[in-house]
């Protein structure tokens, strides 16, 4: 075999002078076509911004979750899509919207924001600050000062997006956490409704006796990773500070508030949650994050959670979840001994780019998203609480959806926004700590100092 | 002078467009790499500081790297050698002439053609406690169990091991086959007349017969189990506490959560490093075992 491949190798070699130099030849051109069309292949992902140069129309982008996802529905999309085409005579905005999940998102954007694309992008109130950094969003206070409706939007949704005095993304969404529970539940047992932490663990417990584990009294998301569960310790963290946020910036310093014992505290919460005989939470859900608390508290699993507007969503084609939602009521999280009433306020940006080529053609995007209709009507599809207060006239929020949200927009004065740092390792670390607690691999205690000790670490290495 | 250089190179035109490229998306992404490991590069900071082995020295006492170190260690070797012997397994039991082997065969490809991601989702949901699948088939057992798997300290880990077999096994007994439908059939013909029975038969015609295929699998598949990604991030994202913590899922976190790059790239410098080693001790075996 070996032996017929090199007699093959040596006929090939002695092939004429001609055909040689037409093999080169031919290699040199191919080389040559490749050289040549390579700035055409590499550009193609820029190909959007680049018609989009120029002042009057070309090609807009707008990178968003929602409408990748279909938090909102396709026929929203749709609608959407067609009304741009009028609200922004000619414009084309692209109907490709990003890759869909926050966290490809953030990175796509980190690496690519300088080309252009896209020129207007959605993300979570802690995106705004990493983009900041980098400098890579547009401040926008100039065209916001000079736009009518500026007014109508709710000041507090526009404070967590101002940094160093400058507006840096329009709100579209918010919400506040609230404490979900299932009335019938409560009545039914003799409970009244949790005040304190004590309450939310020892009435968790006793639901779980009565019922004899059939159903829980209570779910927090604890797994590594889920975006759901750092937010629900921020919500902890601002009853047991005092409203004070986590971290304090000062002329580029960082400062990490809590101190071990406040740390203590809200880690013994969570250590309590999974104790006992008739935990208050079920053990089988250590570890476990939204995925699993959302569908099982509205199939009966669980008669508390801490939850948002979109809990709405679970209504659609499943009477069960509807019935249980109707006897649910949403109210202020429990507090701890001393505590102060506080939650974590969720606030999503519409930002620009700072590269976009078309700036002023962003802006108008940027308009037609947060407009008083557009808003309304996303949220009214995906079950948020729009950022301005004459959307909520609309008479999409009329009728049930209207006083769901109005549970959630009561406790709006008592959240807190998040502030303009990098939590992605923040998050990481209290997750890991309260793994460490409820899987009893360290104590409250140390599990506080170990958090404690990471996060000022993560201060230090200028990783947040 | 000149047409004997022509004639010795006369390849290499044609093989330049292929290095070129080559050059442009794996050498020089690896040599960045490998210069992103020794400076600070965070993403959030601008400009980068050469810290010459300071990131090689802060893994060296990171107990979060040396743990993801061992579990891409043990997830590689024991998934590797499973996959192998599972493959095999499956190769000789495809090859029986049953009645709807061949419909078995047309699907059993089934499990690695679905993406990773919904790989991931399907076992989110068969891992969940109450209507999860292994639970509910647990119960019906009359076995006791009714555990987020994924949640479990003891369990998270294996239940990472049984997906990558979920996925992969099939794929090996495809390939397996294949090797043995190659071999001649008066090979096993002439080990019976010399009084072979079905295991030494097995053993010293079978297995030669498909070791160059193992050779293939067991190559790819220590790339790919070694520096798999988005089953662990997937399942677990390396939790709970770290018990499934890899080495890829923590350069990941280290790159696109704390944005620290140049950790991150010595993260993977190290990963490459030992990848480079095993490859270059097994090509050696390989070799003497040719020779």
């Amino acid at each position: 075999m070996l032996v017929s491949l090199c007699e093959e190798i040596s006929k090939a070699r002695s092939v004429t002078k001609i055909m040689k130099r037409k093999l080169i030849f031919g290699g040199l051109c191919f080389g040559a076509a490749l050289f040549i069309a390579s700035p055409a292949l590499f550009a193609t992902g820029t190909s959007e911004s680049a018609s989009s140069s120029g002042t009057s129309g070309g090609t807009l982008s707008f990178w968003n979750m929602p409408f990748v996802t279909q938090e909102v529905s396709p026929d929203y999309v749709k609608t959407w899509l067609a009304n741009v085409k009028t609200a922004l005579p000619g414009y084309t905005v692209s109907d490709f919207f990003g890759p869909g999940d926050y966290d490809p998102l953030r990175a796509k954007f980190l690496i690519q924001a300088s080309s252009g694309t896209p020129d207007v992008i959605e993300g979570l109130l802690e995106d705004t600050a990493v983009y900041v950094q980098k400098g890579l969003i547009e401040p926008l206070d100039s065209y916001f000062n000079a736009w009518a409706d500026k007014d109508q939007f709710v000041q507090a949704t526009l404070a967590p997006l101002t940094i160093d005095g400058k507006l840096y993304g329009i709100p579209y969404n918010t919400n506040a956490r609230g404490l979900i529970y299932r009335k019938d539940v409560l009545a039914q047992y003799n409970l009244p409704v949790p005040q304190t932490w004590n309450d939310l663990i020892s009435e968790g417990q006793a639901i779980t006796k009565a019922t004899n584990a059939q159903m829980y009294g209570l779910f927090l998301c604890t797994k590594v990773g889920d975006p759901r569960a750092p937010q629900e310790v921020i919500s902890w963290w601002f009853q047991v500070g005092g409203g004070q946020p986590m971290f304090t910036i000062s002329g580029g310093t960082k400062t990490y508030n809590p101190t071990i014992a406040q740390l203590t505290e809200i880690l013994t919460l969570y250590q309590q949650a999974f104790a006992g005989d008739t935990p208050a939470i079920d053990p089988a859900e250590r570890g476990n994050g939204w995925p699993s608390e959302d569908p099982g508290y509205t199939s009966g699993k669980w008669a508390m959670a801490p939850e948002g507007p979109w809990l709405w969503g679970r209504r659609n084609g499943d009477p069960a979840a509807a019935t249980i939602l109707d006897n649910s009521v949403v109210t202020a999280l429990p507090i701890p001994p001393g505590g102060t009433a506080g939650t974590y306020l969720e606030v999503k940006p519409i930002m620009m780019n700072h590269y976009s080529k078309d700036k002023a053609g962003a802006w108008k995007l940027i308009q037609f998203i947060t407009s008083k209709d557009n808003m309304g009507n996303w949220m009214a599809s995906s079950g948020g609480i729009p950022a301005r207060t004459d959307s909520l006239d609309l008479p999409v929020f009329q009728g049930p959806l209207g006083n769901w949200l109005k549970m959630f927009a009561a406790l709006l004065p008592q959240a807190h926004a998040q502030e303009p740092i990098n939590w992605g390792p923040v998050s990481d670390a209290e997750m890991h700590a309260i793994n460490y607690v409820i899987y009893g691999q360290k104590s409250p205690q140390d599990a506080a100092q170990w958090l404690h000790d990471t996060v000022t670490g993560l201060i230090t290495a200028g990783t947040i | 002078m000149k047409a004997r250089f022509i004639k010795e190179n006369s390849g290499l035109p044609l093989i330049m467009p292929t290095l070129v490229v080559m050059a442009l998306f794996s050498v020089l992404p690896l040599i960045e790499g490998f210069r992103l490991s020794f400076t600070d590069s965070n993403l959030l900071n601008k400009g980068e500081h050469w810290i010459g082995l300071q990131s090689y020295v802060k893994l060296a006492h990171d107990p979060i790297f040396w743990g993801a170190f061992l579990h891409s260690l043990v997830l590689t070797a024991s998934v590797v050698v499973l996959q192998l012997v599972l493959g095999l397994i499956l190769a000789l039991a495809l090859k029986q002439e049953v009645p709807g082997i061949r419909f078995v065969r047309s699907i059993i490809m089934a499990s690695w053609v679905i993406p990773v991601a919904a790989t991931a989702i399907i076992f989110q949901f068969m891992v969940e406690p109450g209507y999860g699948f292994y639970n509910i088939v647990l119960h019906a057992l009359g076995i006791k169990a009714n555990n987020f798997w994924f949640g479990d300290l003891q369990l998270a880990f294996p239940v990472i091991i049984l997906l990558h077999l979920w996925r992969n096994v099939p794929f090996y007994g495809i390939a397996f086959l294949a090797a043995i439908q190659a071999i001649p059939h008066t090979t096993y013909e002439a080990a019976e007349i010399d009084g072979a029975g079905p295991w030494r038969s097995f053993v010293h015609v079978t297995v030669p017969g498909v070791r160059n295929m193992m050779i293939v699998m067991v190559t790819i598949h220590v790339l790919w189990t070694f520096n798999n990604f988005d089953m662990v991030y997937l399942s677990t994202g390396g939790g709970p506490v770290y018990a499934t913590e890899v080495l890829p899922v923590y350069l990941y976190l280290q790159a696109w959560q704390s944005y620290s790059v140049g950790y991150a790239s010595s993260i993977g410098v190290v990963m490459f490093v030992v990848l480079m080693i095993y490859f270059v001790v097994y090509i050696r075996i390989y070799e003497r075992r040719e020779t």
